[in-house]
């Protein structure tokens, strides 16, 4: 037998404090960037920071900012707009019927009572449209629970000396009391968000948060003209104006994959929009026409034709396409879709928004129905049937009864076999 | 053609259904000429697995003859004979790229529904349910087998079908489990359950280089195989009230090297706390039974790996996450990525270094799967593994 056991021949390796036999990963980024290029990288945030700063490798523009999301439906605008329709619509009855409401409210009507309500009537409608504005909704609603305050203070002081006048007004007091307590919510709560939006930004000037598709630092990454993809890059590249009447109002919906091919091979499927209606399941057709103009095509319920025209807005080689219904089309719609590469050859991010159809007459509530209740569901499997066709070559059907589903699909039946052959096999 | 299919808890039947059809044109059929009831069917058949629907052909391990291709599979002709893999995947997203094809990025149709019980969504597979896809399973005569330019494995002339077939999920299974415990020469590394899959797994240890593989389980008839087929040291967890402290004791207190799940969900045993998760099953606290995982990750020694392989599909309570972070355990898991198996699993099987049909312990036709399940599920007969063929 040996004295001294041997560890297996490459076994077994014995960790040496000393020797310094554990080595750290040295990362080296993509774009080849030294120790002095991360450096660098790492002053020039220091110096947008002001103080300190990070000396370590930052390689993405995200990195150090603050990721807020451009919310698609701001929460607390259902409440707004709720109390905003309560407030036009009581204030509209006390201008019109002041008596009415009065004797409900167990006052007796006199001219003065009359010119009293219709003031507060007056004053109801228009912080009524106020909230309706979308500016900032925690004034108005501060204005709205002061008019209440004084309300309760006027109801104690005009009622009437019956027993069943005491009732209603006590009946009064307490609806008033709920409408307060009820501003009073919403106020505080639009304050406290709003707050809390500027405390999160509080600590970095606007330039150092980012929402939105976060973009990569990474030459290789980027293929020129980064300028456009930068988050806002819709902004930047319609300039703030038209940026503004395209997205004014909009439902907008968002969704973003990876797909495991380039920046250019996706851009260019998706630039030729005839190809669109072979992963957008409810497109029946779109042809091209001269000057980045196309001409859509969806059914209706019923099979009946929808159409418009449409006009690509932005186009920038490999890295983003922004398009939007011409003003006369029955059918408003905008979209923009984003391509970034990933760093490390990962594939590409497709980042994709709509502001969806919007209605434009009975034509546009048909097709509005044809979309199934949440949008972002036709987004994100729209996205997903892209991704499949562009890395699989098809998209897979699970069983007989969904392809069967399909072709009974109004759509879907429409389309040439020609067409639904060159994907769907 | 004939069919065996989930008719609800506890009930197969055979049955009349259509011939499957050419629906991408990527893919493939396949008449079948052998097919497996694997241990994860037992799963479904309990009723345990989730967005199951009745009359949904059942069966991921098949093997059979390319009859019918679709417009886009140049590499198989009709007449080739081949072996399917369970993880139906597309050869060409990222996860493909580098060989995890059981996480194919464009293979399940319901993507959405497995996203929203986990998170994100992994492949698509043959008949285990809606939320892997829908597809239909192979315990049939026919198969539609999607990708088939990608997907099956043309089994060399001269190795049968018996040889082949488990290269379709648990043979690679086994050995994925042991594969990625990382096992040194000289290791010691314990396995729960003796099923088909820890058969592979103990086997697939010793071919990593393990000194000894530590069986664990109650049925006496697959120790018994796991000792004399398989050379595992056996642990019986009806004799022993404290499964880690057993494996203490071998291992000089330290603990295996490496532990392997190949049990999942419907773990048996014994105690109170055994007791408590039953009673969370019942009463959908929870929806798989940990109780063997448990024990791996308490037996397993400080800096060692746990090995899950065994399927669970969605929440657990009571997980030892503090014995995981302090004792510094490294977790690894996954369905299988049979396709990157396929090929060096069939040279060690060619060259006669591993012979998987030892396992096999009832031959009988498609006909009698519902009699396969009553036997595979209640360990009648000495059953560990039916083989169904189908003529």
């Amino acid at each position: 037998m040996r004295e001294k056991q041997e560890p297996h021949e490459g076994s077994f390796q014995r960790f040496d404090r000393t020797a310094s036999s554990y080595e750290l990963h040295e990362v080296m980024h993509e774009d080849g960037a030294s120790q002095d290029g991360r450096m660098q990288h790492g002053q020039r945030r220091s110096e947008r920071g002001g103080d300190g700063g990070i000396a370590t490798a930052l390689p993405d523009t995200a990195a150090g900012r603050h990721y807020q999301p451009t919310p698609l439906r701001d929460p607390d605008q259902l409440v707004n707009s709720g109390i905003a329709w309560f407030s036009i619509m009581l204030g509209v009855t006390q201008i019109v019927a002041p008596d009415v409401l009065a004797r409900l409210i167990g006052v007796r009507p006199s001219a003065n009572t009359r010119t009293i309500m219709r003031a507060i009537g007056a004053r109801a409608v228009a912080t009524g449209f106020g909230l309706l504005s979308h500016t900032k909704s925690t004034p108005w609603l501060w204005t709205r629970f002061a008019g209440d305050v004084v309300d309760l203070s006027m109801l104690g002081t005009g009622i009437g000396r019956r027993a069943d006048d005491r009732q209603r007004a006590a009946r009064a007091a307490l609806a008033v009391g709920g409408v307060a307590a009820l501003d009073f919510y919403a106020a505080s709560r639009n304050q406290r968000t709003e707050r809390a939006r500027l405390e999160a930004n509080g600590f970095a000037s606007p330039e150092e948060t980012v929402s939105g598709p976060l973009t990569y630092d990474n030459a290789a990454a980027r293929g020129g003209g980064a300028e456009a993809a930068t988050p806002n890059g819709l902004r930047g590249v319609l300039g703030d104006d038209a940026f503004a009447a395209t997205m004014a109002g909009s439902k907008k919906v968002r969704h973003a994959v990876t797909i495991n091919r380039s920046a250019q091979e996706l851009y260019e499927f998706w630039h030729d929009f005839e190809n669109l209606p072979k992963f957008m399941r409810h497109l029946d057709q779109v042809t091209t026409q001269e000057g980045g103009r196309s001409h859509w095509v969806t059914r209706g319920p019923g099979g009946a034709k929808v159409e418009w025209d449409a006009e690509i807005v932005a186009d920038v080689p490999n890295e983003l396409i922004a398009w939007q219904s011409l003003p006369h089309a029955d059918v408003r719609n905008a979209g923009t879709v984003r391509f970034i590469p990933v760093p490390g050859g990962r594939g590409t991010e497709v980042h994709v928004e709509l502001d969806d159809m919007l209605p434009g007459g009975s034509l546009g509530a048909a097709v509005a129905k044809l979309f199934r209740s949440d949008p972002r569901h036709q987004v994100r499997d729209d996205l997903k049937a892209f991704k499949s066709v562009m890395e699989a070559g098809e998209i897979l059907y699970a069983n007989i009864a969904e392809k069967q589903q399909a072709e009974r699909d109004d759509f879907r039946r429409a389309k040439s076999d020609a067409e639904m052959g060159e994907v769907r096999g | 053609m004939k069919a065996n299919c989930w008719m609800g808890k506890n009930m197969m039947q055979v049955r009349e259904v259509p011939d499957p059809q050419i629906l991408n044109r990527r893919d493939a059929i396949v008449k079948i000429t052998s097919t497996a009831i694997c241990g994860s069917d037992l799963h479904l058949y309990h009723g345990v697995v989730p967005t199951m629907e009745k009359g949904d052909i059942i069966g991921h391990e098949f093997m059979g003859e390319i009859i019918e291709v679709g417009r886009d599979v140049s590499n198989l002709v009709v007449g080739d004979r081949v072996v399917v893999p369970f993880p139906i995947a597309c050869g060409h997203c990222s996860a493909c790229d580098v060989g995890l094809t059981s996480l194919c990025e464009n293979s399940n149709p319901n993507s959405a529904l497995a996203e929203t019980i986990m998170g994100h969504s992994a492949c698509g597979i043959y008949g285990y349910g809606h939320m892997t896809g829908g597809f239909a399973g192979g315990q049939a005569e026919m198969v539609r087998v999607p990708f088939a330019d990608f997907g099956p494995f043309k089994v060399p002339d001269g190795v049968s079908d018996e040889q082949a077939l488990f290269l379709s999920d648990i043979l690679p299974t086994g050995y994925m489990g042991a594969e990625q415990c990382d096992i040194k020469p000289g290791q010691t590394v314990a396995v729960w359950g003796c099923g088909p899959v820890g058969q592979f797994a103990i086997a697939s240890a010793y071919l990593l280089g393990a000194s000894r593989v530590i069986a664990i389980d109650n049925v006496p008839y697959r120790l018994r195989m796991a000792r004399e087929r398989a050379g595992a040291i056996t642990l019986n967890y009806d004799e022993i009230d404290d499964v880690p402290a057993a494996l203490k004791e071998l291992t000089g207190s330290r603990g295996p090297d490496a532990c392997i799940d190949c049990v999942g969900m419907e773990a048996q045993g014994h105690g109170p706390m055994y007791a408590v998760d039953k009673v969370k099953m019942a009463s959908k606290l929870q929806t798989d039974l940990p109780f063997a995982l448990r024990q791996a990750i308490l037996a397993c020694r400080n800096g060692g790996v746990v090995s899950i392989v065994g399927v669970y599909v969605g929440m657990v309570d009571a997980f030892p996450i503090g014995s995981i972070m302090n004792r510094g355990l490294r977790i690894v898991t996954g369905q299988t990525h049979v396709h990157r198996y396929m090929q060096p699993l069939m040279n060690l099987i060619q060259q006669g270094r591993l012979d998987p049909t030892f396992i096999i312990t009832h031959r009988m036709s498609l006909q009698d799967a519902p009699r396969g399940y009553e036997i595979f599920d209640n360990k009648l007969e000495n059953c560990e593994k039916v083989v169904l063929t189908v003529s």
